[in-house]
């Protein structure tokens, strides 16, 4: 309510759309329908006959429709056991009594199987040779950090977490420190009980924290010092952390992020923003002097005491608020410089339901030029470093050049033979050409070329090289690393077994870990959250604090249950506890017991109040209104992403004004009123019970049994995929009906799948979602070896499907 | 050797049907000013002439100007009378251009004076800078640009004279190649472009080949965005309207001390070079810093400026020596003085650059032994478009708070303004330099 603006923009998020159109031509979100019947020989046969004679005169031969008649190709998302209703009650539209009961069964089941479900539409569609992708946005990024990071040093990580802390006794950091230690954050009152105290010079004394910063997604951070002493901030600058930082005053030679040294009219507070790549660690030193600065005056020192001298290290993730770094996003541990082409591109073709890099466009380019632009800046800026030579090296050409072949080969993501060789490096480097022009037209040219930015692009017969580029794409959306161009040479990634041995290699890295985090935001359409706002009469604990905690809560149960040992999809869906701290547990009035620890630890909560993440609060707060719960929304959200069934987007929309209803009703009654018409209930029979279940939580998500002075009744009738009604009481029998449909897994994998591979399953085979799926299932559920699936399954596809006829 | 790769510059469009980098058609005779730095204190004997009125003959230090002698001036009477935190130094050039104090903060200077932080408020510089901005016919690409040479690469109330706005430092660029990466990186950045397309467009059409006909599409219309930007880069780049080609400017120079000379003079050529493209009308050109230490072995001399300037009067081998490294100065400005009057003002207007633009050699420091903020140097070059009668020797009795001096730099640059910095130290307005 601070902004009435957002407010605006949340009504507008929130405006329901009623969904009218059942059938979906061209629909791409998968059904997810469970088993069709198996159909007999004979069943198939005349349920063909049937078609033929009742059917084909509109819908064509095949399905494809007929002008004139009905037009539209038959191909939908529906269940058997839908279809089969649907055409029991309403086909021929003459007279629907002309086939009904096995008729309708086996009419149904032929055209189901023959060319309406997804699969057999799949199976019909010719599938193209190859469909070429360029990066995405994060893929671009991501590769242009790792292609230029691959020719620095890269030192071998460790798990350790927190900032390196050295404290000096007076003003300059020349002496040896006092102590040198590992702290978990830099964030300290240099008061009489602080340990280093008494050790301090009294004029004053200094502290260098510095090691990495942990960036866990892919956006803008601000970083914040406060402090009321002389003050200096590098991040991601290898000049800086390369030594040679001197002590007096700021004299170095690169340019601090934050540079507070000189204080000013008592400023306390220093701000940047800064855009970070997911999963990297950034170089970061802060350096702290609690006394004057300049020439030396003895005079002044003793009003300057240094006492109670403060500092902390803060910052603003994307998506959160201000808070003291954590310790998990630091590590002692210095690591290299990384490049982040952090100029804006337009976003991804989103249109299938998932990113791809489909489509170029103007705007496109002209973010790649700039992008290609700005490394080519850097390289050359840097290229005795990468090179490894010197300015006044001999062999200085050699070495550059050997450095360009190199870099071209990594770009492409495979060795380059002769002619490519002259053509994409040695041309550049004609007699009397200045060196750092031809690095710079090499890098360019490499950088804009199609077989960098179509990582297909260039691949007559998929080999090794494709494969090793695949993989690295599925499970960092980045670049092979040492280990796959090696293994791409020496014949290591032929088998599924190799390819798998490396991506659970792979899967340890931060840079998997940021991919399958982005695919459960997304899943979640944690998007939406960002805007939530509530009204702060109803809602007084909200504030984007709350919303903040509650991000960091869902994070922390994403992270529990993904990346522990089980990685069970079911215990996501199941989960009896939170994650709170303080002000959570009294928001949500959840029971900490003996827990007084700071921050965040996870709380056992009772199974009959939470179940999983589709009860986390965060969801919750976002999948509802202002001022009131939206069973629609939840109910859509439950619909599509959890249970699996899709949703077309609606021919027309009808807002729901909660304000347009007798203030009495309850929400249920409301929106039961509001979907009572047959045509809305086609969908709403299966929203409104799942967004019901979840009446029990109100707009922040907080446990309720009253609204209006009337019980919540979170009850409802439900039909299954198999057709069959069951009663659901309420969101942990919703979880445990996703947990045990087929096509709620069907829809989880296939999402998954396109989050990694950015197509959709279809285009490996009809079968590859139905293959991943079952051994999904029979694997224990676990979230980590699907991604490993997949990702093996989308590399080796194409070794499989190398034609065998394009020799050389 | 530039930028820190991780941190990207200020993202702007790049591409597209933008216009070029460079100024359009400049408007009749320009008012364009720049302010020259030096630091220690001058020796007055060898500066200041004779006798007020028409210069006759030039003192020592000012002989290097002697071809421009009838379009010098120098004002004597001119007192920083700005008072507060910070020493000498620190005032001497933080409150230069702003005639302000500066801010309490945590920078000890010498003397037993008080901790200071940055300066109060906007320096003239800047103040001129946004008043042209504002208008469509004195708006340029930077609006300003400030330059150094040799100035230490650390950030303090002693190294910066240029203000955007109360704690706000400006930092000069000292590196040659960094300013011209700021004035024709992008232009650079188009030729290399322009250089690479034709591989671009040859990699498009063989990879096509091996694709469905589906994708081949997709490279069909990448090969028409390319070729859309080609034909951009080159319209562009004859459409170029800069007057002035890039200089060459030696990417390898070291910026050592030794350089500082080789260093100055490329400095002040890319400074010609953007007033005659009309990049900015508004410059700052800052040697050193105050207390500035620099070893002018150039000029065989060995000690410290700052160092040399604490000597007493009567240690005639340390005042040549001053006396030498302000010649030094001086000379600089002659050559600066010299490429402006020897380039005819852009547009066929007539006249050369120096006629409309105004040089101003200043100090932190009237003299280095005594730290006096009386008589600080001011010393005015050409600019005679701007209102400026030259070839004269100005001593204010009494003398006058330099605040009056800046107004009177706003005024000729065609902005009056009732006060500038300390109000009651504007008493009096501006100056007559006509």
């Amino acid at each position: 309510m601070k902004n009435p603006l957002k407010l605006v923009t949340v009504a507008a998020l929130l405006t329901i759309t009623c969904v009218a159109s059942l059938v979906s031509p061209g629909s791409r979100v998968d059904a997810g329908q469970g088993e069709p019947a198996a159909g007999t020989a004979d069943a198939f046969e005349s349920g063909l006959a049937i078609y033929a004679k009742q059917c084909a005169v509109c819908h064509g031969e095949k399905g494809e429709g007929v002008e004139g008649k009905y037009e539209k190709p038959l191909g939908g998302e529906r269940t058997l056991a839908w279809l089969t209703r649907r055409v029991e009650r309403t086909m021929p539209e003459a007279d629907p009594d002309e086939c009904v009961g096995e008729d309708a069964a086996a009419v149904s089941a032929y055209l189901y199987e023959s060319f309406y479900s997804p699969e057999a539409r799949a199976a019909q569609r010719r599938l193209p040779a190859r469909s070429l992708q360029r990066l995405t946005v994060e893929q671009h990024r991501q590769t242009l950090a790792d292609l230029i990071a691959s020719f620095r040093e890269q030192p071998k990580t460790t798990d350790q977490h927190g900032l390196w802390v050295q404290y000096y006794p007076s003003r300059g950091m020349r002496k040896n420190p006092l102590a040198e230690r590992v702290e978990p954050v830099a964030d300290a009152v240099f008061k009489p009980e602080h340990p280093m105290y008494d050790k301090f010079d009294k004029k004053g004394h200094s502290v260098r924290w510095s090691g990495s910063l942990l960036a866990p997604e892919t956006g803008e951070y601000e970083i914040i010092v406060h402090s009321d002493h002389a003050i200096r901030l590098w991040l991601n600058d290898g000049k800086a952390l390369g030594g040679g930082i001197s002590n007096e005053i700021t004299d170095t030679k690169s340019v601090a992020l934050l540079d507070g040294w000189l204080q000013s009219e008592g400023k306390t507070e220093f701000r940047a923003k800064t855009f970070l790549l997911a999963g990297r660690a950034y170089p970061i030193m802060l350096e702290f002097s609690a006394h004057t600065q300049g020439v030396g005056n003895k005079d002044w020192h003793k009003d300057q005491a240094a006492k109670n001298s403060y500092l902390s290290l803060r910052w603003v993730a994307p998506g959160g608020v201000e808070q003291v770094i954590p310790e998990k996003h630091l590590k002692p541990q210095k690591m290299p410089e990384v490049f982040i082409a952090a100029n804006p591109f337009p976003p991804d073709d989103a249109s299938m339901g998932f990113i791809s890099g489909a489509g170029v466009s103007e705007a496109w380019l002209s973010a790649a030029t700039e992008a290609a632009i700005h490394a080519a800046g850097g390289v050359v800026g840097q290229i005795d470093t990468l090179a490894k030579t010197k300015p006044k090296s001999k062999d200085r050409r050699d070495k550059i050049i050997a450095f360009c072949e190199r870099f071209v080969s990594r770009a492409f993501r495979r060795p380059l033979n002769q002619e490519e060789t002259q053509r994409h490096v040695m041309q550049y480097f004609s007699a009397g050409q200045d060196i750092e022009q031809a690095v710079k037209r090499v890098v360019l040219a490499a950088l804009l070329s199609p077989r960098f930015l179509y990582p297909q692009a260039g691949v007559s017969a998929p080999d090794a090289y494709d494969a090793a580029s695949a993989l690295a794409l599925a499970m960092w959306d980045s670049l092979p690393d040492q280990a796959l161009r090696e293994a791409a040479t020496k014949g290591g990634l032929v088998t599924p077994q190799q390819i798998e041995q490396h991506a659970r290699r792979m899967l340890k890295d931060p840079r998997a870990k940021a991919k399958l985090m982005r695919f459960f935001h997304h899943w979640l359409e944690l998007e939406r959250a960002e805007y939530a706002d509530k009204d702060s009469t109803l809602f007084p604990e909200f504030d984007e604090q709350l919303l903040a905690d509650l991000r960091t809560s869902l994070d922390l149960f994403l992270e529990h249950t993904v990346f522990s040992e089980r990685s069970d999809y079911r215990e996501l869906l199941l989960a009896d506890y939170l994650y709170v701290n303080d002000r959570l547990a009294e928001v949500y009035g959840v029971d900490r017991g003996e827990d007084t620890a700071p921050g965040f630890t996870r709380v056992k909560v009772p199974a009959d109040r939470r179940s999983g993440v589709i009860t986390h609060p965060y969801l919750l707060t976002a999948f509802a209104y202002h001022n009131s719960t939206s069973p629609i929304h939840r109910g859509v959200f439950l619909t599509r992403n959890i249970i699996g069934r899709p949703l077309n987007p609606p021919p027309n929309a009808i807002a729901f004004e909660g304000a347009d209803f007798d203030p009495d009703l309850t929400m249920r009654e409301k929106v039961t009123a509001f979907t009572r018409d047959s045509a809305c209930m086609a969908c709403h029979e299966t929203i409104n019970p799942l967004g019901f279940s979840l009446e029990n939580y109100d707009s922040l998500g907080r446990w309720r049994t009253r609204e209006n002075d009337k019980p919540i009744n979170a009850e409802s009738d439900f039909t299954g995929d198999d057709g069959k009604t069951m009663r659901l009481k309420g969101a942990r029998d919703v979880a445990n009906y996703a947990i045990q449909s087929k096509a709620a897994h069907r829809a989880f994998v296939r999402l998954l799948f396109q989050h990694i591979a950015q197509r959709d399953p279809s285009a490996l085979s009809p079968k590859t979602l139905d293959q991943l799926t079952t051994h999904f299932e029979t694997n224990g559920y676990q979230i980590q070896d699907l991604f490993i699936q997949i990702a093996v399954e989308n590399t080796g596809h194409r070794l499989k499907s190398q034609p065998q006829d394009d020799s050389p | 050797m530039l930028k820190a790769m991780g941190l990207p510059a200020a993202a702007a469009p790049f591409l597209f049907g933008l216009p070029s980098v460079s100024g359009a058609t400049l408007g009749p005779k320009p008012r364009r000013l720049i302010i020259v730095f030096s630091a220690n204190g001058v020796v007055g004997d060898a500066m200041w002439p004779d006798a007020p009125g028409p210069i006759e003959a030039f003192k020592p230090i000012l002989e290097p100007l002697e071809p421009y002698r009838s379009r010098v001036s120098t004002l004597r009477g001119v007192n920083n009378k700005v008072r507060g935190l910070g020493d000498n130094h620190m005032r001497g050039i933080s409150c230069l251009l702003t005639g302000n104090e500066l801010f309490p903060g945590n920078i000890v200077g010498g003397g037993g004076t008080a901790p200071a932080g940055w300066a109060r408020s906007i320096s003239i510089d800047q103040q001129i800078k946004n008043l042209l901005q504002k208008n469509e016919q004195t708006r340029t690409v930077f609006g300003s640009l400030e330059f150094g040479v040799a100035v230490p690469n650390r950030s303090d109330t002693w190294t910066r004279m240029c203000y955007a706005g109360p704690n706000q430092p400006v930092a000069p660029i000292s590196n040659p190649r960094q300013m011209v990466d700021k004035l024709y990186g992008e232009t650079a950045d188009k030729k290399s472009l322009l250089s690479v397309v034709d591989g671009v467009k040859d990699d498009l059409k063989r990879v096509s080949g091996k694709l469905s006909p589906e994708d081949r599409e997709l490279m069909q219309r990448h090969l028409e965005l390319i070729a859309q930007m080609q034909t951009q880069l080159e319209l562009a780049d004859a459409n170029d309207s800069r007057h002035h080609p890039v200089p060459e400017v030696d990417p390898h120079i070291e910026l050592v001390n030794d350089n500082t000379p080789q260093v100055s003079r490329i400095q002040i050529d890319l400074l010609v070079n953007s007033l005659a493209n009309n990049m900015t009308r508004v410059a700052t050109l800052q040697y050193m810093r105050s207390v500035s230490q620099a070893r002018m072995k150039w000029l065989e001399v060995e000690e410290g400026h700052h160092s040399l300037s604490h000597e007493p009067d009567k240690n005639q081998d340390a005042q040549d020596k001053l006396i030498k490294i302000n010649q030094w100065f001086a000379g600089e400005i002659a050559y600066l003085a010299k490429q402006l009057a020897d380039t005819p003002e852009p547009g066929g207007v007539g006249g050369s650059m120096l006629d409309n633009t105004l040089i101003v050699w200043t100090n932190e420091l009237g003299k280095g032994n005594n730290h006096t903020h009386t008589d600080i140097p001011f010393v005015l070059i050409g600019g005679e478009n701007l209102g400026i009668k030259q070839g004269q020797a100005i001593d204010f009795k009494p003398k006058i708070a330099h605040n009056r001096l800046l107004m009177s730099l706003a005024r000729a640059m065609g902005h009056e303004l009732e006060s500038f910095g300390i109000n009651k130290l504007c008493q009096g307005g501006t100056i007559e330099l006509g």
